[in-house]
């Protein structure tokens, strides 16, 4: 990650004192700004806070007392000096910026009568640091293969296991070619920029050299489009949710095409218990699940099933 | 024989400032409707883009003639850097540094120098109606220019060219 490139989207005086902070970036997984709280970061799963000369603390009144004026200017910079061209994302609570990082933000909320219009008072952001980890699905990449070709794998995981940036790897692998088959064209429908992170379109995060990306595309319509238009082998889609996504995985698998995809659960059975998915599951659409955990660590496999829900791996590495 | 080439000299000189003064003139007039054209083009690539005031600025100084390309290309610069100058600082130094020398006058040159106070704020539809007052306003003193050119463009060819000729006869 480019330290100096990162910290242009803070104020004057928040990048001298980020600038000092004794610990690496790539370690930091959160930089929190809230209008007149001290300045909060999280680094390696523990909150810090920040002091003036930029030393971290368990302190909270040694730490830097975030004023609306920093705020402001923060805003200035990740907004590129044109927040009126992320009116959509900041009805969505959120920007992505240079380097795939996500700034979400909160502030006072300007209806249209039940539409969301605007915000303003933006007095709360959270800098979300993007961190791809190269690698992290070589353990289960010998599992999603069949005859050459990959399987249509759905990976199930809680909050903050890791499923996204499994899911980045995975499509990264596919997309260049592995020991398990050449590169293959892989289309991406990325609703909310956190797959490739995508800066003016670009993706900040590496998801190989075969790969498309539709960037902050509704998951439904954008499948279709690359159907239409990329002609991709494999699609992948992050959290998957309403009626619409699953008629359009019907589409895709309809065409031949392979589908990675992620849901919010903690189970097989969990996600059969949901309506829209148990379809999916009870015909098996998906030929591979890969159960995530965060027990020991954040990304832990605690199992990967086949279609018929047998074991092929379990409890982070026992193969079945 | 020198006297004579002296005089000549003098004569050409008085001739050359009527005809700069005219050009100069001119010139401005150019220059103003080339600025309205800018405006218009940068509206342009906010209304159908959203784009964002450096990609705006960039991509409308590449269709813009200099002073205005350099200008556009100098802010666009700046606010990717983000070295911490806020907006109107960042058009104000491009400005100076950029359309200066060029025949526009300080009047002219603060329609544009103004737009760093008022843009990149509220929504898109404030942006282009920003632009749109700005674009009236400059269509407003290019009127005034061309009227000014109309009347003056004549007036200093001829009194070049006449002053060269008092000074000829009076020191002849």
């Amino acid at each position: 990650m480019d330290k100096d490139e990162f910290l242009k989207i803070f104020s004057g005086g928040l990048r001298g004192i980020l600038k000092k902070i004794p610990v690496d970036f790539e370690t930091i997984q959160e930089i929190r700004l809230r209008a007149g709280k001290p300045m909060l970061l999280v680094c390696d799963g523990r909150e810090f806070f920040v002091t003036d000369e930029g030393k971290l603390t368990k302190e909270e009144q040694d730490g830097h007392c975030i004023r609306k004026e920093e705020l402001l200017e923060t805003m200035e910079y990740i907004g590129n000096y044109s927040l009126y061209a992320y009116e959509e994302e900041l009805k969505q609570g959120f920007l992505t910026v240079k380097g795939g990082h996500r700034v979400g933000v909160a502030g006072k909320i300007v209806m249209d009568g039940n539409r969301i219009q605007s915000m303003k008072y933006i007095s709360f952001l959270n800098v979300r640091l993007a961190h791809q980890k190269m690698g992290c699905a070589d353990p289960v990449m010998p599992y999603l293969f069949r005859d050459g070709r990959v399987c249509d794998t759905l990976i199930i995981s809680p909050p903050r296991c890791g499923k996204t940036t499994l899911l980045r790897d995975l499509i990264r692998q596919i997309s260049n070619g592995s020991p398990y088959s050449q590169g293959q064209t892989v289309g991406v429908v990325d609703e909310r920029s956190e797959i490739g992170g995508a800066y003016q379109g670009i993706p900040q995060n590496d998801l190989g050299i075969r790969t498309d990306v539709l960037d902050c595309c509704p998951k439904a319509a954008g499948m279709l489009m690359l159907l239409r238009s990329m002609s991709p082998s494999v699609i992948a889609v992050d959290e998957l949710g309403d009626y619409n996504d699953i008629h359009a995985i019907e589409s895709v698998m309809n065409c031949g095409c392979r589908l990675l995809a992620t849901v919010h659960g903690s189970s097989i059975e969990d996600i059969k218990r949901k309506p829209l998915l148990q379809k999916l599951v009870n015909e098996r659409f998906f030929e591979r699940y890969i159960l995530l955990w965060n027990r020991e660590k954040i990304g832990q496999v605690r199992g990967i099933f086949d279609e018929r829900g047998t074991a092929l791996l379990q409890n982070g590495g026992m193969p079945c | 024989m020198l006297k004579m080439a002296g005089l000549l000299f003098l004569f050409l000189g008085c001739t050359g400032a009527g005809l700069a003064v005219s050009a100069s003139l001119g010139e401005r007039v150019r220059l103003l409707e080339e600025m309205k054209h800018m405006l218009k083009l940068l509206a342009g690539e906010i209304r159908h883009g959203h784009a964002s005031l450096p990609e705006a600025f960039f991509q409308t100084g590449k269709r813009c003639k200099p002073p205005f390309s350099g200008f556009l290309r100098e802010a666009a610069r700046m606010m990717e850097e983000s070295s911490g100058m806020g907006l109107a600082e960042i058009v104000r130094t491009a400005g100076e540094r950029e359309l200066k020398a060029s025949a526009l006058k300080p009047d002219d040159r603060e329609i544009l120098l103004e737009l760093g106070e008022r843009l990149g704020v509220l929504d898109v539809e404030s942006q282009l109606g920003i632009l749109e007052l700005s674009w009236e306003q400059a269509g407003r003193q290019a009127d005034a220019a061309r009227e000014a050119y109309r009347q003056k463009s004549r007036v200093a060819r001829y009194l070049g060219v006449l002053s060269g000729l008092f000074l000829v006869v009076l020191l002849f």
